[in-house]
This record gives structure tokens, C-alpha cells and sequence, in this order.
């Protein structure tokens, strides 16, 4: 009798386990079927122009880094990648100091057309890159700001402040109105409280909003593109020169768009707890 | 507002109690009243500032015949014929653009929800090895830069690319450069892109659904099934429409992919919106006729903006319980 039920409890726990095996495997199997197109891009970037090419892919080859020395030394992507860099972090640091106060005065107080400003903000946040492109161009040819970092940074502000703001907000609603209080009752005023209590409590906050608006601006491509020619050209829109010069070109390619994508694939790890707030709001985002 | 009321009388006695040190009571009580609006002034100025001249130009022009190259002095007043050119001529691409988009929004996010919906649901299992490495792995393609991922499925798309060499290999034979087949290559590009943002966000809020309300219907007797259509669907459908519409959003905009892809082509097989200011202005060299568009294309996101958020603050507090 017990024998039996032992026999039973026994045959459901090795039904549960394999059940368990079974699902994993499937799941895993999809996931790397979506990351292989992208794992691909890795490995392959690490072969010779010559087994890149082949056809049918060579999946044993030798490993070099010769694409990457070709990137880096005739095409100079480090000069685009530092470009990228320096607008990408201006980009970042403006925005989101830009968009302290406002996300304050929208998590703390309650105020007449509060929101009509929110609708607002993500009427700007949403405005179709594509669509100002021209303007855009007539604008930095008149302010002297064409292929230059500065107008890069200028032209990045208005859709990404309005999404710091959105952001920063409910990371600020999130830290309780008490405790500034209390700060302020004990002689602090009230930027001094805000300062104190809340910025350190918002680090977490400002740390993902920069993340997301990096990635933004890093991976920003039209305007970009359309308002910078050799100066200020960033990573994006070398793209342009594999496409044009002569033939298509593979094996720089892949080397190419490692670098370019590999320090956003690091991004996503760490914002992975924020990954749908910030992507929700980033949406909008032209 | 939500306080205890202890927490509003100590507030009040500590404030009274400072008072002497404080500004007169007249002036603070102005700031009060502007505060709020002073703090929204830097973000205000990055964002309209920047945005408010190029917007009215861009209104302008639209009604205006100008071509592009040529001088501001140079440009007619044209009235509304840029519009009316866009909506009645014969060579307008307009309609065929908008019939392109919704081709695209609608394959793509069936195709997404569908997909995103079954694997979501396998990641619920009781036990997943590794659970966390899939969800994290998965956001990678969604923050990929756009014009490497074109860029990438280009090189994958020749026909003798990676993609063709497998398909090769079930037997099937498809050249992607052909009128035919250059938007589903777009598609399917982006059903690998986003797929993985409906899993994450489904499987957010299938974790968000309470176990007990599940096993108390288990015990009841409910099917798997069941349980899925009539306890698991209604949570998720809030979840479902906020994903699918900003989706639209993006795809509405969207341009680096099909840029980098087809640039449009072959002929104007993937002209999506996008693509056809970008052509009207550097192609056809037609400022007034692209500006016509893009206002269209910007008129076109509001609607679509306006009413996400209307549904998205009603179903906020959904969306945030199930943020993980």
C-alpha cells in the first residue's frame, strides 16, 4: 500500500521533471533562434573577408581580426564612434538636467493645466523625426550649426527632455512626499530637500532614464544623417559608406555593426528591470 | 491629499512655527502660485523652442511651390495645391503609402501578438531553466540600432546570404529584392525586431495575474484552456491593445529599416510614409509636396497619439503593476 503510493509520488515527480525539461527546451530553442541572426553578426565578423562571403557559409574558419583592423584603420570608425559618443552623452546629461524641475513640479504639486502640459510634452515627444527634416536643415544653415556636435545635441533636446521628464516623474512620485517634508519642517528649504532626500533616492531613476535616452541618441540615424557630412557624423550614418563605395562591401560590414550595436546590447542589461517603463514611454519618442 | 491627518497637522504647526524665518507671507504665497509653472520653464524652452520655428515652417511650406536647391526667393504661395496635388493626382503615391502602412502595422503586429502571446505563455510554465537570461537576452534585438539591423538582414537577404542558405535548405527559394517579396522581407524583419517587446510585456502581465484566482479555478474544475480564454485574456487585453498601438506608432515613423533596406525600392514597393518625404524632397526636389506629407504623416501620429493615451490613462495602472 504505502510501496505503492511511494511508486506513484515517485512516477509524478519524474512526469513533473521532464515536463520542466520539455518546456525549457522549447523556450530555449526559440530564444536562440532569435538571437541567432545576431550571434551571427558576431562570429562571423571574426572571419576572413574571404569565408564571410562564401557560399554555402563556412562555419569553421579561421579567427581573425582583420575586419576590425579594417574598420579602424581605412575607415576610422573611431573618429565616428567618439562622435557619437560626445553627442549621444551631451545629449543624455542636457536632458535629463533639463528635465529635473519639470518632472518635480509634475510629481509634487497640483496645478492649473497640469494635463493639458503632460498631453503636451507627449504631442512634442511624438513629432515625426522624418517629417522635420527639412526645416530642420533650413534651421542649422541659418544658426551656423550645420555638421556640428552642438546642432546635433540641439535637435535631440525636444523629444528627448519630454521623455526625461515623463520618466523622472514617476521616479520622483515614487519617493514618498513625507520625507521631504519632514526636511523641510526641520529647517531645510525646499530645493535643500529635494537635494538632499530625494536626488539620492532618485539615482536608480536618472541612471535608467540616461540609459534610455543614450541608447535614443545613439542609435539616432535621420537627423543625424541629413544635418552632418564629415565633421560631426556619427556612428549610424557610416553606414552610408559601405553602401556606396564601389561595391557592397560584407566583411567591414559585419565588423562595423558589431561595433556599433555592441555597447547598446550591453545597455539593455542594465536597465533590464526598466525595460517596459522605458520603453513604453520611449515609444513615443519620433 | 492622501495623508493621515496627523501628517497635515504636524506639517501645519512645523510651517507656522517657521514662519518668522520665512520670506512675507504675501511673496511666498506668489511663489507658491508660479512655482509649479517656473520649474516647467527649462524643459518647455528645450522642447518647444527647439521644435515651435521648424513646425510653423514646416505648416508653411506646404503651401508652398518651391523646389529644392533653388532660393527661398524662388518659392511660390501655392495654396492648397501641394494637398490636392497628394490626394487626386495619378502619380501620387500617398494612398499607396497609407495602403503600405497598414499592410505593414497589421501583418506585423498579428504576426507579433500571436507569436509573443504563445511564447509568453511557455515562459509562464512553473519552471523554466534560466528564465531570467531568456527575458534579458530577448530585449536585445528591440534596442538594436535600426539601420545595423537593416544593414545586418541585408547582407542576410542576398541570395547568397545566411537567411536564403537556410531556407535553401527546407526547399525554399525566395529573392527578397523583388517587388513581391521586398515588403514581407520588411515584415518579417520587424516580427524578429519586436516580437520579443509583446513577449516581455505579455509575460509581465501573465506574472502579474494572481496564482490563487488561477488555482481556485483549477479546483473548480476549469480547463487550461478555459482558464486561459476567461481569466488570463480579459487581464492581458488592456496589455494587448497599449503594445499593439505603440507599435503602430513606430511603424508609422519607421524609416531606418526600410531605408537601409530598400531605400523604398524596387520601385516603390516599400514607399511607407517616411519614404516618400524623403523622396519627394530628394528625389522629386519638391519642398512644398514633402512638407505636404510630412504634416499629413505628423496630423496622422497625433490621432493615433491622442487616442493611446487616452486608452493608456485609463489602463495605466495595469501597465505599471506589470512592469517586473
Amino acid at each position: 500500500m504505502n510501496e505503492q503510493r511511494h511508486q506513484a509520488g515517485n512516477r509524478r515527480k519524474w512526469r513533473r521533471g521532464l515536463d520542466t525539461l520539455a518546456g525549457s527546451l522549447v523556450v530555449w530553442i526559440i530564444f536562440l533562434l532569435f538571437l541567432a541572426p545576431y550571434l551571427y553578426l558576431i562570429v562571423w565578423s571574426f572571419k576572413h573577408p574571404g569565408d564571410i562571403q562564401a557560399y554555402p557559409p563556412r562555419f569553421f574558419s579561421p579567427f581573425t581580426l582583420l575586419n576590425y583592423k579594417q574598420v579602424f584603420e581605412d575607415v576610422n570608425i573611431s573618429f565616428y564612434l567618439r562622435n557619437s559618443t560626445i553627442v549621444a552623452t551631451a545629449t543624455t546629461l542636457l536632458s535629463v538636467l533639463l528635465a529635473i524641475p519639470a518632472a518635480y513640479s509634475f510629481a509634487r504639486f497640483r496645478f492649473w493645466g497640469q494635463d493639458w502640459l503632460a498631453y503636451l510634452l507627449i504631442a512634442i515627444m511624438v513629432a515625426p523625426l522624418i517629417a522635420l527634416v527639412y526645416p530642420f536643415l533650413v534651421m542649422a544653415n541659418q544658426l551656423g550649426l550645420n555638421d556640428s556636435h552642438l546642432g546635433l545635441i540641439l535637435f535631440y533636446l525636444p523629444w528627448n527632455v519630454p521623455f526625461a521628464v515623463w520618466m523622472l516623474r514617476t521616479f520622483i512620485s515614487d519617493v514618498p512626499q513625507e520625507l521631504e517634508e519632514s526636511a523641510q519642517a526641520d529647517g531645510c528649504t525646499r530645493l535643500g530637500a529635494f537635494g538632499r532626500i530625494t536626488v539620492p533616492l532618485l539615482l536608480p531613476g536618472f541612471f535608467t532614464t540616461g540609459i534610455f535616452i543614450f541608447i535614443g541618441a545613439w542609435n539616432e540615424f535621420v537627423i543625424a544623417f541629413f544635418l552632418t557630412s564629415t565633421k560631426a557624423r556619427t556612428l549610424p550614418t557610416t553606414i552610408d559608406f559601405f553602401l556606396t563605395y564601389g561595391s557592397f562591401q560584407f566583411a567591414p560590414m559585419f565588423a562595423a555593426g558589431v561595433v556599433g550595436t555592441l555597447p547598446i546590447a550591453v545597455c539593455a542589461l542594465l536597465v533590464r528591470r526598466y525595460y517596459l517603463a522605458g520603453t513604453t514611454a520611449g515609444a513615443l519618442k519620433g | 491629499m492622501g495623508n493621515p491627518p496627523g501628517v497635515d497637522d504636524i506639517r501645519g504647526t512645523a510651517a507656522n512655527a517657521l514662519a518668522a524665518t520665512r520670506p512675507s507671507a504675501g511673496r511666498r504665497q506668489l511663489l507658491r502660485l508660479w512655482l509649479p509653472y517656473l520649474c516647467l520653464v527649462p524643459a518647455v524652452i528645450a522642447s518647444c523652442g527647439v521644435l515651435l520655428y521648424p513646425t510653423l515652417r514646416m505648416f508653411q511650406y506646404s503651401f508652398l511651390n518651391w523646389s529644392f536647391g533653388k532660393s527661398y526667393e524662388t518659392a511660390e504661395w501655392d495654396g492648397l495645391a501641394n494637398y490636392q496635388w497628394l490626394l487626386t493626382s495619378q502619380s501620387s503615391t500617398l494612398f499607396h503609402s497609407l495602403r503600405l502602412t497598414l499592410l505593414y502595422a497589421g501583418t506585423s503586429i498579428v504576426c507579433e501578438l500571436v507569436l509573443g502571446l504563445a511564447i509568453a505563455v511557455l515562459l509562464n510554465r512553473r519552471h523554466v531553466f534560466g528564465r531570467q537570461v531568456v527575458l534579458t537576452g530577448f530585449m536585445i534585438p528591440t534596442l538594436l540600432m535600426p539601420v545595423m539591423v537593416g544593414m545586418m538582414w541585408r547582407m542576410y537577404m542576398y541570395p547568397n546570404g545566411m537567411l536564403s542558405y537556410f531556407l535553401g535548405l527546407v526547399g525554399i527559394n525566395i529573392n527578397w529584392y523583388t517587388a513581391t517579396w521586398a515588403m514581407p522581407a520588411v515584415i518579417l524583419i520587424e516580427i524578429w525586431q519586436f516580437t520579443p517587446f509583446f513577449i516581455i510585456s505579455l509575460f509581465a502581465g501573465l506574472r502579474a495575474i494572481s496564482a490563487e484566482i488561477l488555482e481556485a479555478a483549477a479546483i473548480d474544475g476549469a480547463s487550461g484552456w478555459y482558464r486561459f480564454w476567461h481569466i488570463s485574456m480579459p487581464y492581458l487585453r488592456p496589455i494587448i491593445v497599449v503594445t499593439s498601438m505603440i507599435r503602430v506608432l513606430w511603424i508609422l515613423k519607421s524609416f531606418d529599416i526600410v531605408y537601409t533596406m530598400f531605400t523604398g525600392g524596387p520601385g516603390s514597393a516599400t514607399e511607407i510614409l517616411g519614404i516618400s518625404i524623403y523622396r519627394a524632397l530628394f528625389l522629386s526636389r519638391n519642398i512644398g509636396r514633402s512638407a505636404a506629407l510630412s504634416v499629413i504623416l505628423a496630423a496622422l501620429t497625433l490621432l493615433v497619439t491622442f487616442v493611446f493615451v487616452r486608452f493608456a490613462y485609463r489602463s495605466r495602472e495595469v501597465m505599471e503593476s506589470a512592469t517586473p
